[in-house]
C-alpha cells in the first residue's frame, strides 16, 4: 500500500518536473527569438568601443618601448575578442529601426580588426593613419552607443 | 621563533592565494564602471570569508572535520547531494577558467598557440599536485601570488583621490537611472561572491586537516586569517583603484589578463608588466589547484572516503582520480574554445548561490557548545555569522535575477 503511495507520488513528481521544463524551455526560446532591443545592442557596441581604446592604449604603450612579445600576443588575444564581438553583432537579429545602428558599428569595426592583426603579426606601433582610424572608430562607436543608452 | 615563522608564512600565503581571476576580472571592472563606489563590497566580502573561514578552521582544528563532512552530518543526504552537485559543478567551472587564464598567461609569455598551452597547463597541474607536498603547493602559490601587489603599487602610482576612496567605503547607492541601479546591484553581488568563493572554506578547512591543526592551533587560524585575508581585501580594493583610475579613464573594461598587465606597465614599465604577469600566474594557477584539489575533497568528505596530499594514491585511489578528473574536465571545458573570462562570470554568479548551503552547516557546528566545548563561538561571532549567513541568502536570491536582467553584467 505505501509502496503503491509513494510510487503514484514519485510519478505526480516526475510529471510536474516535465511540465515545468517544458515551459521553461518554451519561454526561454520565446525569448531567445525576440529582436534585439537598445540594450541588447549596446552590449557588443560597448565591447568594441572598449576594444579600440585598448588597441590605442596598447599602440602608445608599444611606442614607449612596451616589451614587444607581449604586445604581439596581447594583440592577438584583442584580435579574437574583436572577431567575437563582431560575431556577436552579425548574429544579433535587430528590428528595422536599429538596423542602421548595427550597420554603422559593424563598419566602424572594420579599422580594429586591421590594426589588431596588424599589431599581433609585427612588434611596431601603428602606422599613424591606422592609429587615427582605431581612435575615430572608438569615438564613432561611444556616439552610437550613447544614442542607444537615451 | 619556529611558531612567528609559521604565522608569518600563512600570513603571506593566505593573502597571496586571495585573488584569483574572477575577483580580478570582477574588481578591475566594478572600478572601471562605478568607480570606488562599490569599495564597502569589497570590504563586507572580506568580511564574510574571515568569518566563515575562521569558523570553518577553528572546525577543522578543534574536531578535524571538513566542511563536506559537516553538510552530509548536518542537512542530510538529500540536501547534502544537493549542495555537493551545485558546489562541485561551480568549483569545475572555476578550475576552468583558471586552467583557462595560466594558458592566457603562459601565450602573453611565449607566443604559443593557446589550446596547446591549455595542454601543457594540464600537466604542469596534475604534476605539481601529484608531487609537491601540500605544505609546498600553498607556499609556492601563495607567495608566488603576493607579486600582484604590483597592482597596489601601480595604484598608489596614480595617486588616488583619498577622499573619494574613502567615502567608497560608506555603503552607499550613487544616484543611476534605472539599468544602471540594476548594473551595480549585478556588481555588488558578484563582486561579495567573487571574494567569498566557497571552495575558498572548503580548501581552508581540508587544509588545515592536511596541515594537521590541533585545538592548539586555534589562535594561528584567527591570526591568519584576520591578517592574511585583510592584506588580501587591501588587494582586490588596489585592484578596484586601478580600474578606477587607469581603465575607467581610458573608457576600457578589462576583459583580458594581459590587459590588467597594462595597467602595471603604464606605470612601472616592463619591470611591472613581468611582475604581475607572473603574478596572475602564480594566482591563477593556485586557485586551479585549490578548486581541483576541493573538489576532490568535497567528494571524498561527503562520501566517507580516504584523502589527503599525505597519502599515497594507492591509498586514497578515488580522491586521486577525482582531483584529476576535475583538472581534466576543467581543460574540456575551456578546450571547447569558450572564453575563460565568460566562464568565470558564470561561476562567480552560480557560486553565491551555493554560500548559504555551505555555510548554514558550518555556523551551525561552530556555535554548538556540545561540540565544540570551550572553543564554540562566543556572542560577536554568532552575530556576524548570522549577519553573513542573511546577507549572502540575499544575494544568493538576487543573483540569477540580476544576471539574467543585466544580460550577464553586460547592461
Amino acid at each position: 500500500m505505501d509502496d503503491r503511495r509513494r510510487n503514484r507520488a514519485a510519478r505526480r513528481q516526475a510529471a510536474i518536473l516535465a511540465v515545468c521544463l517544458v515551459a521553461l524551455a518554451v519561454a526561454a526560446a520565446a525569448f531567445l527569438r525576440q529582436p534585439a532591443d537598445e540594450n541588447e545592442l549596446k552590449i557588443p557596441i560597448a565591447e568594441l568601443r572598449s576594444q579600440s581604446a585598448e588597441l590605442d592604449v596598447l599602440d602608445r604603450a608599444l611606442a614607449r618601448g612596451l616589451a614587444g612579445r607581449f604586445a604581439q600576443a596581447h594583440a592577438g588575444q584583442l584580435a579574437q575578442t574583436v572577431d567575437r564581438s563582431r560575431d556577436e553583432l552579425t548574429s544579433l537579429k535587430t528590428p528595422e529601426r536599429l538596423s542602421e545602428q548595427r550597420a554603422d558599428a559593424l563598419r566602424l569595426s572594420s579599422p580594429l580588426v586591421t590594426a589588431s592583426a596588424a599589431l599581433h603579426e609585427g612588434r611596431a606601433p601603428l602606422a599613424a593613419s591606422t592609429s587615427a582610424q582605431v581612435v575615430a572608430s572608438g569615438a564613432a562607436l561611444q556616439a552610437i552607443e550613447e544614442r542607444l543608452r537615451r | 621563533m619556529a611558531k612567528f615563522a609559521e604565522v608569518f608564512l600563512g600570513i603571506l600565503t593566505a593573502m597571496g592565494g586571495f585573488v584569483e581571476i574572477g575577483e580580478l576580472t570582477f574588481a578591475l571592472n566594478a572600478g572601471t564602471t562605478f568607480g570606488y563606489a562599490l569599495l564597502w563590497v569589497v570590504l563586507l566580502g572580506t568580511g564574510g570569508i574571515m568569518v566563515y573561514c575562521e569558523m570553518a578552521g577553528r572546525i577543522a582544528a578543534v574536531k578535524r572535520q571538513a566542511v563536506f563532512s559537516l553538510i552530509r552530518e548536518r542537512d542530510g543526504f538529500s540536501a547534502g547531494l544537493l549542495t555537493l552537485v551545485c558546489a562541485n559543478l561551480v568549483n569545475l567551472l572555476t578550475c576552468a577558467a583558471e586552467v583557462g587564464g595560466v594558458a592566457l598567461i603562459w601565450q602573453l609569455l611565449s607566443g604559443w598557440p593557446y589550446r596547446g598551452l591549455l595542454v601543457a597547463a594540464l600537466v604542469f597541474l596534475v604534476v605539481v599536485v601529484w608531487s609537491t607536498p601540500f605544505k609546498w603547493i600553498e607556499r609556492i602559490f601563495g607567495l608566488g601570488g603576493l607579486l600582484m601587489v604590483v597592482f597596489a603599487v601601480a595604484a598608489l602610482r596614480f595617486d588616488p583621490d583619498w577622499g573619494r576612496v574613502a567615502a567608497g567605503f560608506v555603503p552607499s547607492l550613487p544616484q543611476l537611472g534605472e539599468r544602471d541601479t540594476l548594473l551595480f546591484a549585478f556588481y555588488g553581488v558578484a563582486l561579495m561572491s567573487s571574494i567569498m568563493l566557497p571552495y575558498e572554506t572548503y580548501f581552508y578547512a581540508s587544509g588545515g586537516i592536511e596541515d594537521h591543526w590541533k585545538p592548539a592551533d586555534v589562535a594561528l587560524n584567527r591570526i591568519v586569517v584576520v591578517v592574511g585575508f585583510g592584506l588580501g581585501g587591501a588587494l582586490a580594493v588596489a585592484l578596484v583603484a586601478v580600474g578606477a583610475e587607469f581603465f575607467k579613464a581610458h573608457g576600457l573594461e578589462p576583459a583580458l589578463p594581459g590587459t590588467a598587465a597594462l595597467a602595471a606597465a603604464d606605470v612601472l614599465g616592463n619591470v611591472g608588466l613581468y611582475v604581475a604577469l607572473l603574478g596572475m600566474f602564480f594566482a591563477f594557477a593556485g586557485a586551479a589547484i585549490e578548486t581541483a584539489l576541493s573538489g576532490a575533497y568535497n567528494l571524498a568528505q561527503f562520501a566517507g572516503w580516504p584523502w589527503g596530499l599525505d597519502k599515497r594514491p594507492r591509498d586514497a585511489p578515488r580522491f586521486a582520480i577525482s582531483w584529476v578528473a576535475v583538472f581534466v574536465l576543467a581543460t574540456i571545458v575551456v578546450m571547447t574554445g569558450i572564453d575563460p573570462v565568460s566562464v568565470v562570470e558564470v561561476s562567480i554568479v552560480f557560486s553565491v548561490v551555493v554560500l548559504p548551503l555551505s555555510f548554514f552547516p558550518v555556523l551551525a557546528v561552530a556555535r554548538d557548545k556540545g561540540i565544540m566545548g570551550k572553543h564554540a563561538n562566543g556572542p560577536v561571532a554568532n552575530a556576524l555569522g548570522w549577519f553573513y549567513l542573511v546577507a549572502i541568502t540575499a544575494a544568493a536570491l538576487a543573483a540569477i535575477p540580476l544576471f539574467v536582467l543585466t544580460h550577464g553584467g553586460k547592461g
